[in-house]
């Protein structure tokens, strides 16, 4: 049941993508999350779909244009594939006004992270790791990874703070 | 050159050695810093999570889920918010499974043991949470129990993670401490060796300012000595091209320094007949090592401005300039000094002329002096022979003492001018050493008696046969020193000491001292003594009657004989006088012998002959007369040269004694006459009656056929001793003959020896005949044995044994060519031996003869 709903959910996003791209004016809407809210967006920003701001279901998530490397860390072993949203296209998406985003996870971990660091090629909002969606148990659902392996500077112990895994909220402030 | 090399090495190997250094050690601080700069990297870049925080983060979560199980037990709590609190735990702990951060937890088996139990937790209970919510509340005790069971792991993992970071720290914290150790070392050495890169350099920079410093100085030394030097200095290229003409040259040549340069040297300065001379002298050592400025100084003449040619002394030196060699000329104007020269030499020569002009006059008054002289003492003689009273006898010793001291000193005033005219000819004859010591001590004999002195002769070393030496200068150093000695030393001891060293090639080495125990000279009078007319003490004056001359005339003597007389003496201990002389040996000839002795029995026998008397002074002509004629001779006078030959020329006269200092015509020239006639006393032997006794005027009587000379003034004694050694040498002589062998007679040996026949006479008496005889055909045999025979033992022996009966029989010629020949066997000649044959037989045939006509 639930693969089928996921399928039918898929198709629809699909065609939801093509229509965004179609017309530019969707850009400044966003749907409203229908499954269970994975990522809420807070603060300075224009693009809103609560009174709040930005909420994303995994759906929603994955709906966006994805970006993926392959790339090891310090807390697994071993290459792993990572798919997720760029930092910098929810940013833009989101057409952020801030300085920096405080992100924080399920666990209350908090980190601030300033709006330079989400560029092209640089920290991505992962939901896939090897092709699997994150379990909780497992620093899921959300982690935002950098391309470690691709950029030394990206190895360094201010970017491993900022790699907060079970995240679920960013306020930007 | 040679000592600046090693040291400009040296100096070259430190700076090298300096750069190696410094590039070492700025590449070991290049590598440290790069290895430094990557460790920073390496801590910038963290390869893991922060651990501390990593397993802080381990507590929190696990206190996070405790909370939500607590609250859920006591009715409070919310199952959704347990399983979201258990799945953080759960993330968390298998972060540490897998994260970096944590890695180390697994190397330690009880951490790791821990672990598992945590993990066999999460195990066990993610049944539970995953469960029905009915059964995970009913299960939340038994899920409570677990975690108070995992508690401690749980607070002992976040206490060992402050220990481990504080090690990590630690580590890396030494680690970048002793990079930065070691890049400091690194540093300072690199410090070290650029410091002293820079003290060389300072150093070197410092000695190149000295050195700099030197050369400016030098360089002005050398420009100032140019211009303020008294000699004009010309510097010159190797083309002759002048380059440089200091103030003093201005002034020397007349020209400026402006007009000068740039000019050819030897246009302008050489005089045009020295130009070719200057010009290849200086193109022939061009090529040499040696430049012209090794010829030194020499005189030349250069060339002024205004064409007159000045005297100057030159001196070349040459250098390397910028452009090649170059030349530098010292030039001296030398006119002045040439003049001061030219005075000098007149001065001198005018000295010399006016010194001549004295000794001329000196010797002509002294001469002057012993003519009247001889007068005086002639009379003094013939008064003598008259009958006197005792009065008159002790006045006449008197007069006659006077007379004697006088002619002595005339006498030595003229032994110095005749041993200053004498000086470089050789007046060396054979002399028996021995004879003449023994008659040297005879006349000093009586005046030792009468001072009261021994007289003592000590002959040493080698016995010889003849020497060659000036025999009257011998005797009379000797008798000079002796007298002096004597008349030092009353009551005293004299020695003469002769000592006579064989050298090779018939060298003969001469030592003689005379000694006495006299009063001695004082230091500073030893070397005045030798100096003329200097008389040392009063007392010498007292008691000798020297004119101060003797050791005067003394030294000079020792002088031509080629020694040097010296002096040894110390106060009231006596004097030493000494001389050395080397002479020639000749040891295969014999000396002539000393005049025959003379006695009072010998006059009478003497035969008369038909004398003539040439002489211009009246005193003297009749004292020599009256002399001649109480010998027994008949004697004609004539009384100046024009006489004499017309005398000569008419009759036959056995002797003539010829005056030479005569008015109209003189001696000589009046010699040369009869010579030349055809009178009667052509051949007859003229002996010169003369007070000139130089050895040039006796030449030059020898050259006109004078046969010999006698000395005025003449004495009883002289003429005696004279008649008696003619009356011999005529009956030797074959009559013919007789002119030459007279005036060879110095230098011929006589064919008898007249004091062996003497002898020989006095032994055998009438018999004398018969031994001549035996004698001669003796040796006429072994004249035939000795050319027959060609064996040179033989004829060694047996001219050994005709020159033994040739001795013995005093055929003193013969005995000489005998002599000859068999020392030339001796010495293994023999031809040179049996060339003597011709010679030995003329001898012989001659010797022959005058045996016959005994």
């Amino acid at each position: 049941m639930a693969e089928l709903r996921s399928f039918s959910q898929g198709v629809l996003l699909a065609f939801a993508i093509l229509v965004i791209s179609a017309t530019p004016i969707f850009a400044q809407t966003l749907a409203s999350p229908e499954g269970e809210v994975v990522l809420s967006v807070t603060g300075d920003i224009e693009v809103k779909n609560s009174e709040t701001g930005a909420l994303f279901d995994m759906q929603a998530m994955k709906a966006l244009p994805a970006t993926h490397f392959e790339t090891s860390t310090i807390w697994t072993e071993g290459l792993q594939t990572f798919r997720g949203v760029s930092l910098k296209q929810l940013v833009d998406l989101l057409k952020v006004k801030g300085t920096k985003l405080v992100a924080s996870a399920i666990n209350d971990y908090s980190v601030e992270i300033p709006l330079e660091v989400a560029v092209d090629g640089g920290p991505i909002v992962a939901y896939e790791m090897n092709g699997s969606e994150m379990p909780r148990r497992d620093k899921g659902p959300l982690w935002i990874v950098f391309p470690y392996d691709q950029n030394p500077d990206y190895r360094t112990e201010a970017t491993y703070s900022q790699s907060i895994w079970q995240l679920d909220r960013i306020a930007v402030e | 050159m040679k000592q600046v090399l090693p040291n400009r090495l040296r100096r070259l190997w430190v700076q090298a050695s300096l750069v190696v250094a410094a590039v070492t050690v700025l590449g070991t601080v290049l590598f440290l810093s790069l290895v430094l700069s990557n460790r920073i990297e390496a801590l910038k870049t963290a390869p893991e999570d922060n651990t501390q925080w990593v397993l802080a983060r381990l507590e929190v979560d696990f206190f996070k889920f405790q909370q939500s199980v607590e609250a859920t037990l006591a009715g409070q709590g919310d199952l959704q918010d347990l399983r979201l609190k258990y799945d953080i735990f759960y993330s968390r702990v298998s972060l540490m499974e897998k994260g970096q951060a944590t890695r180390w937890l697994l190397e330690n088996r009880g951490d790791r043991e821990n672990l598992a139990k945590l993990q066999k937790f999460l195990d066990e209970t993610v049944v539970l949470i995953d469960g029905p919510d009915e059964a995970l509340t009913a299960s939340i005790p038994q899920i409570k129990e677990g975690l108070d069971r995992i508690r401690p792991i749980v607070t002992g993992f976040a206490l060992s993670a402050i220990a481990k970071t504080a090690d990590r720290s630690d580590a890396n914290r030494t680690e970048i401490v002793r990079l930065l150790q070691v890049i400091g070392g690194a540093l300072f050495l690199l410090f070290l060796a650029l410091a002293s890169s820079i003290i060389v350099l300072i150093l070197q920079k410092h000695r190149l300012n000295v050195k700099t410093a030197e050369a400016a100085n030098s360089n002005a030394r050398l420009a100032s000595t140019f211009g303020a030097s008294l000699d004009a200095i010309v510097v010159l290229r190797e083309d002759g091209e002048i380059v440089d003409f200091n103030g003093s040259a201005e002034k020397v040549f007349g020209l400026s320094h402006e007009a000068s340069l740039g000019r050819d040297y030897f246009e302008l300065l050489v005089p045009p007949q020295l130009r070719d001379t200057y010009r290849s002298q200086i193109n022939s050592q061009k090529d040499d090592k040696p430049k012209l400025g090794g010829v030194g100084r020499f005189q030349n003449f250069a060339l002024h401005a205004d064409g007159h040619e000045i005297p100057v002394e030159v001196s070349i030196g040459s250098a390397e300039g910028e452009d090649g060699l170059i030349y530098i000329a010292y030039l001296r104007d030398i006119t002045e000094e040439m003049e001061k020269e030219e005075q000098l030499l007149v001065a001198r020569d005018e000295a010399l002329a006016a010194y001549n002009e004295k000794s001329k006059f000196l010797a002509v008054m002294s001469h002057e002096m012993r003519t009247p002289l001889n007068g005086l003492i002639s009379a003094l003689d013939l008064i003598r022979d008259t009958r006197l009273t005792r009065e008159q006898t002790s006045f006449l010793n008197a007069a006659d003492t006077s007379a004697e001291i006088l002619i002595g000193h005339v006498n030595d005033v003229l032994d110095i001018e005749r041993i200053e005219s004498a000086r470089g000819t050789d007046r060396s004859e054979a002399v028996n050493l021995d004879e003449l010591l023994t008659d040297t001590m005879g006349p000093m004999s009586a005046l030792a008696d009468q001072q009261q002195t021994l007289l003592h002769l000590e002959r040493t070393g080698s016995e010889l046969g003849a020497i060659l030496i000036d025999r009257r200068g011998l005797q009379q150093i000797l008798l000079n020193l002796l007298s002096n000695a004597i008349k030092f030393t009353p009551r005293g001891v004299v020695t003469l000491k002769a000592n006579a060293n064989l050298l090779p090639n018939d060298f003969v080495q001469l030592d003689f001292s005379v000694s006495d125990t006299g009063q001695g000279i004082d230091a500073k009078d030893q070397k005045r003594i030798f100096e003329d007319f200097v008389t040392v003490d009063s007392t010498y004056e007292r008691r000798g009657q020297g004119t101060g001359l003797g050791l005067g005339i003394a030294r000079r003597l020792a002088e031509t004989l080629g020694g040097k007389l010296t002096c040894e003496s110390e106060l009231t201990k006596g004097s030493i006088f000494s001389f050395s002389t080397t002479v020639m040996h000749r040891a295969a000839d014999a000396a002539p012998v000393a005049p025959a002795k003379s006695d009072a029995g010998t006059i009478s026998t003497l035969p008369t002959k038909e004398i003539l008397l040439v002489e211009d002074n009246l005193l003297n002509r009749q004292l020599l007369s009256r002399i001649l004629t109480d010998l027994g001779q008949s004697v004609d006078e004539a009384a100046d040269g024009f006489e004499g030959v017309q005398m000569a020329s008419t009759k036959c006269y056995d002797l003539i004694f010829m005056d030479i200092s005569m008015p109209n015509l003189n001696g000589v020239r009046a010699t040369e006459m009869i010579r030349g006639s055809e009178g009667l006393s052509k051949f007859s032997p003229i002996y010169a009656v003369t007070a000139h006794a130089l050895p040039d005027d006796k030449l030059r009587f020898a050259r006109v056929g004078m046969a010999g000379t006698l000395t005025k003034p003449l004495r009883k004694t002289d003429v005696i001793k004279f008649l008696i050694h003619f009356d011999e040498q005529q009956t030797t002589q074959d009559p013919k003959s007789q002119e030459v062998n007279i005036v060879t007679d110095s230098n011929s040996v006589p064919l008898i020896d007249q004091d062996v026949f003497g002898d020989l006479k006095d032994i055998f008496g009438a018999s004398i005949r018969t031994q001549i005889d035996t004698f001669i055909s003796a040796i006429s045999r072994d004249m035939e044995v000795l050319q027959a025979t060609s064996d040179l033992a033989e004829t060694q022996a047996k001219a050994h044994e005709m020159a033994g009966a040739a001795a013995t029989f005093g055929a003193k010629g013969l005995h000489a060519q005998l002599a000859a020949i068999e020392t030339s066997c001796k010495t293994g000649q023999y031809d040179q031996a049996r060339s003597l044959y011709p010679a030995l037989s003329s001898v012989w045939q001659d010797t022959k003869a005058a045996y016959m006509a005994v």
